[in-house]
């Protein structure tokens, strides 16, 4: 292990010996109180134009030429900037401290630097919004989700009506790369989609790409949701508990030794099962839903130059569905699934050019569907487990360069069918395929400032996948440009090529999460893209908000789907009559590839401070996909195409104790493939061996997702009452989903039955009806931070 | 379907509706033909009906049939003509010397209907069956309610099959009709060295002591890719999770299937 760090220190003495007489000054800029790591905080020196940012553990490293003092302006929006002046005259290392803004300080304070204008930033198609806006906005029955936000960002579109379905610029909803805590998640969702797993209490900050995307990520083709959870308070023991509709939630933070180490404990628990258990279907079943998760984690810093993490999130759902039967027998069907993540962070400065973060990390996603009937059941499961190794380098030689590099080693180990049958309570579990696969990948990249006015970050990321039998090989170019041809003003460009191995088998339904993840194979190529993005952006400082214009073109090779009338349920069917040999290969043989094209143009106007924050989104989108196996081979729509989608995001700090936030949503609705069509077919009754009508059969016309679902508009409001106590805050909160009652269409039901009239004459009935849910959901929820 | 949209809907139940669509565009009727020949057949019936759109939410189901078309059935050399039975409103002839239905031979039909649309179609009926006595049948179970039949027979025979398993119930609740299980569909890949495994749930077999009828239809490709297709159309009606598709007809001009096949009955006590 020796190896780990004497080479990384052998090699970047080398390289330091190449650049002039300079000095480095670094450090952490913390939160002061919480002492919390802050990330993307700016260290800018005016005279010579140059700047640092912090990373993701709040490091900075900014390298000047010698001199006897250098004036430092250290800002971040939300924050107070502050102004440090440092001896210059050799390396020094310099932690800061920054104080949160008060809401009558925020509003005051024209600007905090120049340097955080979006103009001046080499990102491209990414957004940080702070966590408390999106904690902010109006929620489904007050439950704080920032997944339900994101899908109100440019570029971003949602599955069904309520569900946490995130298709980004065309892409398909797996092809997302959720990070939290760098360990990848699998499964977002909570009760049938509808909530995320994501606790806002927990978390700190995060970083939304969805092009141009850095080389350090790799894996997914459409975006990238990076998501960072809080330390925990290293000065003071804080907590927050929170009563909803829906669940109810508790956070704990502290130190476990002031100013050194802290840890961090958060967890949630629904209770719709309570509720449910009221209702009964109309089979006279009882429903029971619920869910669970927790976060923890803990920190220590064990001295100047290391400090180590340790995470994990745990989560789970149940449904169950029971039907009481007369005696002893009952049925009892039930699904569940859940995902379980640890990550493992060694933090090391080699040197105050040098960061360093070693992980290791592991994840799992695993769900399971059982139907009981009497004393047997039957288990139908399918899990994916990952473990990594990351070792990532952040070498800041000078003020021009931001070099990063590092390998990710992944052993994945999916286990896409597998079936469990109980007699009498003994089970006899077979799993029916294991597939363990390598997952590989070296990057390099540089965020190179040649000018004040020029930033470009560009990257080479090789990477390799290798399930049995098969090794892919990967070289994905990244190139983002952004140039400040005036004041206030700048136009970007970037173009990356993605690789995505590891996919969904998805029908484009419900999103039950039942949905089983498969690597490629000889069989399933890997998929690809490749997106230009071209971007104006202008800032509005004395406003405070920024508008960004951007363009994008993304062809998408090999995406996966199941052929025309496979479905999920076919794997479930297989296995409920113990076909093992045709479930063995049926994955494989059910799905089928094709391309897709997506284009669009994304207006954001975005207003980060002051009393009022918030954005504005506009995007106008085409996404058309072709398989050769599907709709006879035609170009169509795929569900998340929409022409236009319109989305509106507010909130006013009226006082330090009244709070006003609002989402208005207007959009195209989505592709859906409507019945044209029924008839009654006949067949050959084998007894008597003449014709009767067996089943009505729908024609759907020869177009697939033809038809539209109505536009969509939603329009929510909440209300906070905040109040300061003794012993901490109050906050009621009042919110309002969908307040104006639009039928909003979740999905369509097909009819075809039979009656007889006053005549006695047979008639066929038959009816498309449209479910619309949530038209109008009130929610209260308290919550007390301390 | 409606099962996973109610559980959602009554998780919502406050605050959710189900509505019918109205307005929904009057796509043109379409006429549909099904008729199914067989060397055993001494009757040849074909149905005529409509595929009706959903903008018309009642029919009688008698309305559905098509009653005034002429339909010719033609092996090459002769053609007969289909005459309308008004007790089920199926087109008919006798088989008769003159015009059997034979092994290797193609068929066509053609149906005009009075506003002039027309509907052809052809098949060839399968070349070689199987007879009931060169079938091996093995059969066990799994557990008390799976029952595996493994049906065996010489090589080279035709390569689509389709299998309607039937079981009666006895005892209390024998009302002595059939009650059918889950049809299935075998080909190519599906059916190893001429013998085909098939199995399914029976809910407590041993118990109630049923009486299994499989019967085992030697189709060609029309009779089985149309019988596949209409199945799986039909299941996904009841799957949320699935894309819609569509059957696959072999009718020139409008939907159904024109197709040959030869039944064989197996009788299996257990």
């Amino acid at each position: 292990m020796k190896w780990i760090v004497v080479a990384p220190v052998v090699f970047f003495s080398f390289i330091n010996s190449l650049f002039g007489q300079n000095i480095t000054i670094s450090g952490f800029v913390r939160e002061q109180g919480s002492r919390e790591s802050i990330a993307g905080a700016i260290i800018f020196n005016a005279d010579l134009k140059i700047a640092s940012h912090t990373n993701a553990y709040g490091f900075y490293s900014l390298t000047v030429s010698r001199a006897d003092t250098i004036d430092l302006q250290v800002s971040l929006m939300g924050y107070q900037t502050l102004l440090i002046n440092v001896a210059a005259r050799k390396d020094y290392k310099m932690d800061v401290s920054m104080a949160p803004l008060s809401l009558e300080l925020e509003t005051v304070t024209i600007t905090s630097s120049e340097q955080e204008k979006k103009s001046l930033s080499p990102k491209i198609s990414t957004i940080n919004v702070p966590i408390q806006h999106l904690k902010d906005s109006p929620s489904l029955l007050g439950e704080k989700d920032i997944l339900k936000a994101i899908q109100l960002l440019p570029g971003v579109q949602s599955g069904t009506e309520g569900s946490n379905g995130l298709f980004v610029r065309g892409g398909g909803s797996d092809q997302n790369l959720i990070l939290m805590d760098e360990a990848k998640v699998y499964n977002f969702s909570h009760l049938f989609g509808f909530f995320s797993i994501f606790n806002g209490d927990a978390l700190k900050c995060l970083e939304f790409i969805k092009g141009g995307f850095p080389a350090r990520y790799g894996g997914r083709l459409s975006s990238v949701l990076d998501v960072q959870m809080k330390e925990g308070n290293k000065s003071a023991t804080h907590g927050e508990v929170g009563v909803g509709l829906i669940s109810s939630r508790i956070t704990l933070e502290g130190p476990l030794k002031k100013d050194k180490s802290s840890y961090i404990i958060s967890a949630r628990r629904s209770y719709p099962d309570l509720l449910l258990s009221l209702a009964k279907t109309p089979s006279g079943a009882s429903l029971k839903s619920n869910f669970y998760d927790v976060n923890a984690k803990v920190n220590f810093e064990l001295n100047k130059n290391n400090r180590l993490f340790f995470s994990t999130y745990l989560g789970k759902d149940n449904l169950f569905e029971r039907v009481n039967k007369k005696g002893d027998e009952y049925r009892n069907m039930g699904f569940s699934w859940g995902n379980k993540t640890g990550t493992l962070r060694w933090n090391h400065l080699f040197s105050p050019k040098v960061f360093s973060n070693m992980s290791v990390i592991y994840s799992n996603f695993n769900y399971e569907l059982e139907n009981t009937i009497g004393s047997s059941s039957q288990i139908y499961s399918s899990r994916l487990n990952e473990l990594s190794l990351k070792y990532d380098f952040d070498y800041l030689p000078n003020a021009k360069h931001d070099i990063r590099f590092g390998i990710n080693l992944s052993r994945l180990n999916f286990v896409p069918n597998s079936a469990a049958f109980k007699e009498d309570g003994v089970p006899d579990r077979q799993e029916i395929e294991r597939v363990n696969a390598f997952d590989g990948a070296i990057y390099v990249e540089d965020i190179y400032t040649p000018t004040s006015k020029v930033v470009i970050n560009y990257g080479l990321r090789l990477a390799m996948f290798a399930p049995s039998q098969k090794t892919y090989t990967f070289v994905e170019p990244r190139l983002a440009i952004n140039y400040n041809f005036i004041k206030n003003w700048s136009v970007k460009g970037a173009y990356s090529v993605m690789n995505q191995p590891i996919q969904l088998l998805t029908n484009n339904g419900l999103g039950l999460s039942v949905d089983v993840w498969v690597p490629s194979t000889p069989k399933i190529p890997p998929q690809n893209s490749r997106q230009f993005t071209f971007g104006l952006t202008r800032d509005f400082t004395e406003k405070k908000f920024s508008i960004e214009l951007e363009v994008y073109s993304k062809r998408m090779k090999n995406i996966l789907s199941f052929r025309d009338g496979a479905s999920i349920l076919s794997l479930v069917s297989l296995f409920r009559d113990r076909d093992f040999t045709s479930a063995r290969i049926l994955w494989e043989d059910l799905s089928t590839y094709g391309v897709g094209n997506s284009r669009g143009l994304e207006l954001f106007i975005h207003k980060k401070t002051g009393k009022l924050t918030g954005w504005t989104s506009y995007t106008l989108s085409k996404t058309i996909y072709q398989f050769q196996e599907l709709n006879s081979g035609q170009r169509f729509f795929p569900i998340q195409d929409r022409r236009h989608q319109l989305s509106m995001v507010g909130g006013y700090q009226h006082s330090k104790r009244v709070k006003f936030s609002a989402n208005f949503v207007l959009k195209t609705g989505n592709p859906v493939t409507l019945p044209k069509l029924s008839y009654d077919k006949f067949n050959i009754d084998p007894f008597t061996n003449r014709p009767t009508a067996s089943l009505a059969v729908i024609d759907y016309g020869n177009q697939r997702n033809d038809s539209r679902t109505p536009i969509y508009n939603r329009l929510d409001l909440s209300m906070q009452l905040i109040k300061q106590k003794k012993r901490g805050q109050r906050t009621w909160e009042f919110g309002f989903y969908n307040i104006m009652g639009s039928k909003n269409v979740f999905s369509y039901e097909v009819n075809i039955n039979g009656k007889f009239n006053e005549n006695k004459e047979y008639i066929r009935t038959k009816t498309i009806n449209a479910a619309s849910l949530m038209l109008f959901i009130p929610s209260i929820s308290y919550s007390f931070k301390f | 379907m409606t099962k996973y949209i109610g559980i959602i809907v009554l998780l919502f139940s406050f605050n959710s509706c189900i509505e019918e669509i109205d307005g929904l565009s009057n796509t043109p009727e379409e006429l549909v033909l099904h008729c199914y020949i067989s060397p055993s057949d001494t009757l040849i019936s074909a149905v005529l009906s409509r595929a009706t759109s959903f903008a018309m939410n009642e029919i009688k189901f008698n309305d559905l049939f098509v009653k005034d078309a002429h339909i010719t059935m033609s092996d090459g050399n002769l053609e007969k003509q289909l005459v309308l039975n008004p007790k089920n409103n199926f087109y008919e002839f006798k088989v008769s010397n003159d015009f059997k239905i034979e092994k290797g031979k193609t068929y066509s039909i053609k149906a005009v209907a009075k506003d002039g649309k027309v509907l052809t179609s052809s098949c060839t009926v399968p070349l070689k069956s199987i007879k009931q006595e060169e079938i091996e049948v093995e059969k066990s179970f799994r557990g008390s309610d799976f029952v595996d039949i493994r049906l065996k027979w010489p090589s080279n025979r035709t390569s689509f099959y389709v299998l309607r398993p039937y079981f009666y119930y006895s005892g209390i609740r024998s009302k002595n009709l059939p009650t059918s299980h889950t049809i299935q569909f075998f080909s190519g890949a599906d059916i190893e060295s001429d013998k085909i495994t098939s199995n399914y749930f029976t809910n407590d077999l041993i118990n109630n002591q049923r009486r299994n009828i499989v019967f085992l239809y030697v189709a060609d490709e029309n009779f089985y890719t149309y019988s596949k297709s209409t199945e799986l159309n039909s299941n996904n009606q009841d799957d949320p999770f699935a894309q819609p598709v569509n059957a696959k007809h072999n009718i020139n001009g409008g939907f159904g299937c024109f197709g040959a096949y030869y039944t064989i009955r197996l009788d299996l006590d257990f």
